[in-house]
């Protein structure tokens, strides 16, 4: 028996280092190019590393401002480390998730094992492979900002409950793990005392008995101690941001909060192509979770429905149906960043689904069902991810600016205006690949902007530093000094080069080989000779003749 | 339900499994084209064999069987939801094999021929509202009843 427990944690050792390899294998280049929310964690992280203080000059604050979301803080504080590790580099920003992600494997395995979930070891051993397969988990494991870590460790918090729950106790570290997880994501923050909430009135038997006095008293006080800097931003501005979301007439919100609501758990969305209009949340041809996977979940979720008198039924019940109601109310469109925490308890019940199956075609003919799935699963996750995703959806990566910033480090004497018309954001891509000295940028800023953070101040969209600026391209004026104008086609237009006498100097393609991005020179000595002549021509009565 | 299951299958303009549209025959080959050409084997097994451009599609119909939003929007009301899912399963617990059998009818019916009927999937309505009113009674059954003395 002692054996078979070793044999099973070495399995899901086996597990683990397998998901580190496809979490970790090429993290530099995949996703391809860094998208802005990851380069602002980043250049955060590493002005925190350096100065204490983020882009803005705010000593370590409790809410990021970004690109004005307000994004709570511990996902940047955990980059740090990395950061310092790794360098500045998209690796360090993405390896908190993946690593998160390890983290997830095991709370599945031990949510389906240790609780009695399943019968069958084995069973939560293909949960937890499960789990690191699923393309969901997969996809959000290798990408560098909060969402991943915040609903892992929303899935810790939910573990430790559920440890004290089973035995009638109030789990202390439970409390504080799920009020931690509210300072990781927008969604955890909403989604922890909803969710609270309800365990309270739904186990209100088990947790207000009066042994659990002493825990509940001092489990009260844990939940507010750590949530002192939320009910501190709960008095700012700068909290209700994502509250413009949410649809301001009542009718309209409640018919928005129901469509959103069956379409996160419509299984046609999580087992077939989602419907999130964000390219950059998913990768092409690839489902949310695997559509084989549809069988086992439809009938975990009718063991779900045997088990609903049940403590752990309704345990689960209650975590299936609250996860997706944050990002229900968020808007008119989906987005599968906003539901992360469904994950864990949809594998559950995929878990679930798995011990019926088990239990009725026995477990050679279960395994080698499973392994064939999972192999042709995998082979869709390699054709979608490492074959078409970086020939397909590098617009939404911010792809080029990695080798512009190399350029520009290139070109220390020239000086580069980068039209930032359709890209606003970009500036931080630029700071982190060029690696700019926090210090320095943060002297730039107003100090305004520094006192009244979290006030939401408005800011002004131009930046300035080192040898670039970022802003539209200003005709009038630009094309009169030396320096290198940086954009895309729709920026500067061919007609432009030959009317301001532009020399092109460099182009950067995409992953397929055409040019998107554009560097040229200006010519202002022949440009202000050109408008020499223009002008006399002008002066003498000569212009072009208008038939 | 044989009756509703003809009639679904009459109005449904069935899905061609043998050729594709001028829009997938461009994706299909600049799919083909992305892949690394020590791998044009295998981009062809995954993307131009007819086996494969079956399975994907067969895989679409089936998945649309699923679609919550629009069964219970477009289709019928959100309030049913709920009792669908305690009456279907309810159904499901009470005698199992014949409500599967009814369900898997007009499932694998429409994963065949499809989803294009100007109608929606109706032949899944009796399931659906099947479910819900046994889910409603269910749920009414838990209400105490007083009898007058």
């Amino acid at each position: 028996m002692k054996n078979k427990g070793w044999l099973n944690y070495g399995l899901l050792l086996l597990i683990i280092l397998f998901a580190a390899f496809l979490y970790f294998y090429k993290i530099n280049q995949l996703p391809i190019g860094l998208s802005d929310d990851e380069a602002a964690v980043g250049y955060n992280a590493y002005s925190i590393l350096l100065t204490g203080k983020d882009e803005f000059g705010k000593f370590f604050p409790v809410a990021f401002r970004f690109f004005g979301a307000y994004t709570p803080p511990l996902y940047v504080y955990l980059t740090v480390p990395a950061i310092k590790i790794f360098g500045v580099s998209a690796a360090a920003v993405r390896i908190p998730s993946g690593a998160a992600s390890l983290l997830g494997i095991v709370i599945v395995y031990l949510f389906v094992e240790k609780f009695g979930l399943v019968k069958s070891r084995l069973v939560g051993l293909a949960g937890a492979f499960t789990f690191a397969i699923i393309p969901w988990v997969f996809y959000y494991a290798r990408v560098g900002y909060e969402v991943t870590s915040g609903y892992i460790i929303f899935s810790l918090g939910m573990f430790f409950l559920w440890g004290g729950l089973s035995q009638k106790k109030v789990s202390l570290v439970g409390l504080f793990v799920l009020s931690v997880s509210s300072y990781i994501a927008h969604t955890e923050r909403y989604l922890v005392p909803i969710l609270l909430f309800l365990i309270i009135v739904f186990f209100r038997k088990q947790i207000i008995v009066k042994k659990n006095t002493k825990k509940i008293v001092i489990g009260l006080m844990v939940l507010f101690v750590t949530q002192v800097p939320n009910l501190f931003l709960l008095t700012t501005k700068s909290f209700w941001v994502k509250n413009s979301l949410m649809n301001p007439n009542i009718d309209q919100m409640i018919n928005d909060f129901v469509s959103q609501w069956l379409t996160y758990f419509s299984p046609k969305e999580l087992f077939g192509i989602s419907s999130d209009i964000n390219l950059q949340h998913t990768s092409p041809e690839l489902p949310l979770i695997y559509s084989w996977l549809i069988i086992p979940f439809l009938i975990g979720l009718y063991r779900l429905y045997l088990l609903k008198n049940t403590l752990i039924g309704k345990f689960l019940i209650i975590w299936l149906v609250v996860s997706p109601i944050p990002g229900a109310l968020s808007g008119h469109f989906i987005s599968i960043q906003r539901v992360m925490p469904l994950i864990v308890p949809i594998v559950l019940v995929i878990s679930l689904g798995f011990e019926s199956i088990r239990s009725r075609v026995g477990w050679r003919f279960f395994v080698s069902g499973f392994i064939l799935l999972s192999a042709f699963s995998l082979l869709l996750l390699w054709r979608s991810y490492f074959v078409l995703f970086p020939k397909e959806r590098w617009p939404y990566w911010s792809y080029g600016y990695e080798q512009l910033a190399g350029i520009i480090k290139d070109r220390p004497s020239d000086r580069f205006v980068v039209d930032s018309t359709r890209a606003r954001t970009v500036y931080v891509n630029l700071l982190f690949y060029l690696k700019y000295p926090p210090s320095a940028y943060q002297r730039l800023m107003p100090p305004e902007l520094s006192a009244n953070y979290y006030s939401v101040p408005d800011i002004d969209h131009t930046h300035r530093f080192a040898n670039l600026e970022l802003r539209p391209v200003t005709w009038i004026s630009d094309v009169f000094v030396d320096q290198i104008l940086v954009g895309d086609a729709l920026a500067i237009s061919s007609q432009q080069v030959g009317e301001h006498f532009l020399v092109k100097v460099f182009e950067i393609n995409d992953p397929n080989g055409i040019p998107i991005l554009f560097g040229y020179k200006t010519n202002p000595l022949k440009k202000k000779a050109d408008n020499r002549t223009k002008e006399s021509l002008k002066v003498r009565g000569i212009g072009p003749r208008k038939d | 339900m044989l009756g509703l299951l003809f009639l679904q299958y009459r109005g449904t303009k069935p899905t061609n499994y043998s050729q594709l549209t001028e829009i997938e025959k461009i994706a299909q080959l600049r799919r083909m084209n992305e892949y690394p050409p020590a791998f044009y084997r295998l981009a062809n097994l995954i993307e131009a064999r007819p086996e494969a451009i079956m399975y994907f599609k067969l895989e679409k119909n089936f998945l649309k069987n699923f679609d919550l939003l629009s069964l219970f929007t477009s289709y019928t009301h959100p309030i049913f939801f709920p009792f669908f899912v305690i009456g279907f399963f309810g159904a499901v617990k009470y005698n199992p094999k014949p409500v599967l059998f009814l369900t898997s009818l007009p499932i694998a019916l429409l994963t065949i021929i499809g989803h294009e009927n100007p109608l929606g999937p109706f032949s899944l309505y009796p399931i659906i509202y099947g479910g819900a009113l046994w889910g409603m009674f269910e749920v009414l059954s838990k209400f105490p009843v007083s009898h007058e003395k």
